[in-house]
């Protein structure tokens, strides 16, 4: 791994800098993973089931290898990080502190996380941090398939029956405002533009982001307001998340210092 | 539902056979190429896939055609036995060359 | 010349002509095959859809006992071991459901049979979970007693079938060995958690002991007759028994059962007649979770129903 030559050369401010946006991108990851494999077992149709639950591993799988590059950076353990936090250590989007709702919120918030994760990632693939960079690119290999899968889903959803296209709309419009969060300013953000470990501002993904999905969003939900990512925007928590978190802990919180 | 069938083909390895793996359902070829990638590549197990819907199979399985009853031995590497003839012949080839 | 009397003619089971019952039970008892386009009589047809829409509706029910646990799976490793392996199960599920369907009933009906408990599934998954160690003992031990038998299914006369068999065995090797591993953890783990294994076998064993049926007269089972399976309900325990007890034993696990020995001369197991009664009782709905996890199917297809409509609407749309 990279990281173990590039890690004892940074200095504090650097390091923490870093470690705040690795956070950020592994809980978002975490976290949609976690709320979107609740649908294996019992999606709606069998085949779909499997690609969800598919979709869904893949993104525990991005945030295992992420938080493992956080735990070398912060020398601590992945699924300490992971699991061993309390509810207002999480870092998670705003987007990510509902519950998976219908198969028609999933699917909307699936397209809006996509595509903003797709943007923010061809920024970190660009990271002056080797190992975050080859790490993102690997990522990217896979979310692929997750946008294809997204869009698939979006142009079925939007073109089917009525019934199907209100439910996604109007899923689509609540989540809008959270979706913004995605591109949160984050505490270090001077750290993260010096050291160039996120070589994009975050408003400028945003713009990004916006410019290629309000064309393809707005002929579903009409116009969708002005929104912008805030400083509360990976802080804010819900009763959702708080049940959320209360599931994953009950087991690993269990027993101090057992192992599972 | 109306949902159609559509069987998968899967090729293990560059340059093996494409080889019968199952099928699916699906609505329609795109969510069938999903599927089929769910069901029979999921676990990074092939390296091609062909995607077919189950009408576009036309099946041949008559033995009349494809086992017929008469002697197909001269078609087959394993209806020529040789080896007595071959002795025969290098006992012959010996015998000329003394 | 004699070289001709040495080749062999083609080969291969007997050929039976449509509408021969006779020929084509013959074929099927000397090994032969059936194809889903074959002709086959109806009662054998009827005999093969039991049996693999009972398997998946199994698969399917199987999924929920240990989704219980799919939010709550504590360490990153599992918690992408457990998930996959629930994703398997749905899997085999639609694997097995292909191949009945093939055979003439539309997966929609299978579903609304199962739904209306008007078809069954096995019996360890009319069960409730209560611990995380159930989770390793259902991946262990009930996909190890699943395993026994679908092994024997692999030669299935019903060919569709066999295939199907030969790749869910692959990938249930797989679910044993994460089950296996899950108590290897907890067994060198904390004292509580050592008693939370211990608790979890003592409630499966039961079930465990049940799962294969009773035995039956192999001279009145038509399944063994037609080669849909090749071996009996008590050859499946046995053989359970054989490899699985040694490997409870060595970990310090004790199996709650007195009767339980192994017999030398005779080559086979005693244990304390399981209650037939009871698993009959279970297998038709009566069991401790039987209603719960059919109301909780019921009500999780009844709330996906729009998106099924409204994705055969966009694709008669697209037609």
């Amino acid at each position: 791994m990279t990281t173990e030559s590039v890690a004892p050369a940074l200095d504090p401010g650097a390091r923490d800098a870093l470690a705040e946006l690795v956070l950020s991108l592994a809980d978002d990851e975490f976290i949609i993973g976690f709320w979107d494999s609740e649908w294996t077992g019992i999606a709606p149709m069998l085949e779909e089931d499997v690609a969800t639950s598919s979709i869904a591993q893949d993104e525990i799988g991005h945030a295992k290898a992420l938080y493992e590059l956080l735990a070398e950076l912060t020398d601590d353990d992945a699924d300490r990080i992971a699991f061993g936090r309390s509810i207002a250590d999480y870092r998670h989007a705003a987007l990510l502190n509902h519950a998976r709702g219908d198969w028609a919120f999933s699917a909307a918030r699936r397209y809006l996380y996509e595509t903003a994760d797709a943007v923010r990632l061809t920024a970190v693939a660009a990271s002056a941090h080797p190992g975050l960079a080859a790490l993102a690119g690997k990522m990217r290999r896979e979310e692929t398939y997750h946008l294809l899968h997204a869009d698939a889903w979006l142009r079925r959803l939007a073109d089917g029956a009525e019934d199907g296209r209100r439910r996604f709309a109007e899923s689509l419009r609540q989540l809008w405002p959270d979706a913004q969060q995605v591109f949160a300013p984050l505490g270090a953000g001077e750290g993260l533009d010096r050291e160039g470990w996120l070589p994009k501002p975050m408003p400028e993904l945003h713009a990004a982001w916006l410019e290629r999905v309000r064309p393809v969003l707005e002929p579903i939900t009409g116009e969708l307001p002005a929104a912008s990512p805030d400083a509360g925007g990976r802080t804010r928590r819900t009763d959702d998340f708080a049940w959320l978190h209360g599931e994953f802990t009950r087991v690993s919180g269990s027993e101090e210092g057992a192992l599972w | 539902m109306t949902e159609r069938v559509w069987e998968v083909f899967r090729q293990e390895d560059e340059g093996d056979p494409m080889v019968h793996a199952g099928n699916v359902n699906a609505p329609d070829e795109e969510l069938a190429v999903h599927y089929a990638r769910e069901f029979y590549g999921r676990r990074g197990e092939s390296h091609r896939l062909w995607v077919v819907p189950r009408d576009a199979v036309t099946e041949l399985d008559d033995p009349d055609l494809l086992k017929p009853p008469f002697d197909r031995s001269h078609k087959r590497p394993g209806g020529y036995i040789i080896k007595h003839k071959l002795e025969r012949a290098k006992e012959r080839a010996r015998g000329d060359a003394t | 010349m004699n070289d001709a009397d040495t080749i062999q003619p083609l080969g291969g089971p007997q050929r039976y002509a449509a509408g021969d019952a006779d020929a084509f039970f013959a074929h099927v008892g000397s090994g032969g095959k059936v194809e889903a386009d074959d002709w086959m009589p109806d009662e054998y047809r009827a005999a093969v859809l039991k049996f693999v829409e009972m398997h998946a509706n199994s698969e399917l029910m199987g999924v929920l006992p240990e989704r219980d646990w799919i939010m709550r799976a504590p360490n990153l490793r599992r918690k992408l071991a457990l998930t996959s392996k629930i994703q398997d199960e749905v899997g085999h599920a639609q694997l097995l459901y292909r191949v009945a369907e093939d055979l003439g009933k539309p997966r929609t009906e299978m579903l609304a049979d199962l739904l209306a408990g008007k078809t069954k599934f096995h019996n360890v998954f009319h069960y409730p979970t209560k611990s995380w160690a159930d989770v390793g003992i259902i991946a262990w031990l009930v996909d190890a007693a699943a395993i026994v038998s679908q092994q024997a299914l692999r030669d299935s006369s019903y060919a569709p079938y066999a295939r199907t068999m030969k790749k869910i065995c692959w990938e249930e090797s797989v679910h044993i060995m994460h089950g296996r591993d899950v108590v290897l953890t907890l067994m060198n783990g904390t004292t509580s958690q050592r008693a939370m294994v211990q608790e979890a076998l003592d409630r499966w064993w039961g079930p465990l002991m049940q799962m294969h049926g009773p035995p039956t007269d192999p001279a009145k089972d038509k399944d063994l007759h037609w080669k849909i399976k090749s071996k009996n309900n008590e050859q499946l325990r046995q053989e359970f028994l054989s490899i699985y007890v040694p490997r409870i034993l060595e970990l310090g696990l004790s199996i709650p059962d007195p009767e339980l020995r192994h017999d030398p001369d005779e080559g086979r197991w005693h244990y304390t007649e399981p209650d037939w009664a009871g698993l009959k009782s279970v297998v038709t709905g009566h069991g401790p979770a039987s209603e719960e996890r059919l109301e909780f199917r019921r009500v999780n297809f009844a709330e996906t129903q729009w998106v099924r409509d409204a994705l055969l609407g966009s694709a008669t749309a697209a037609a």
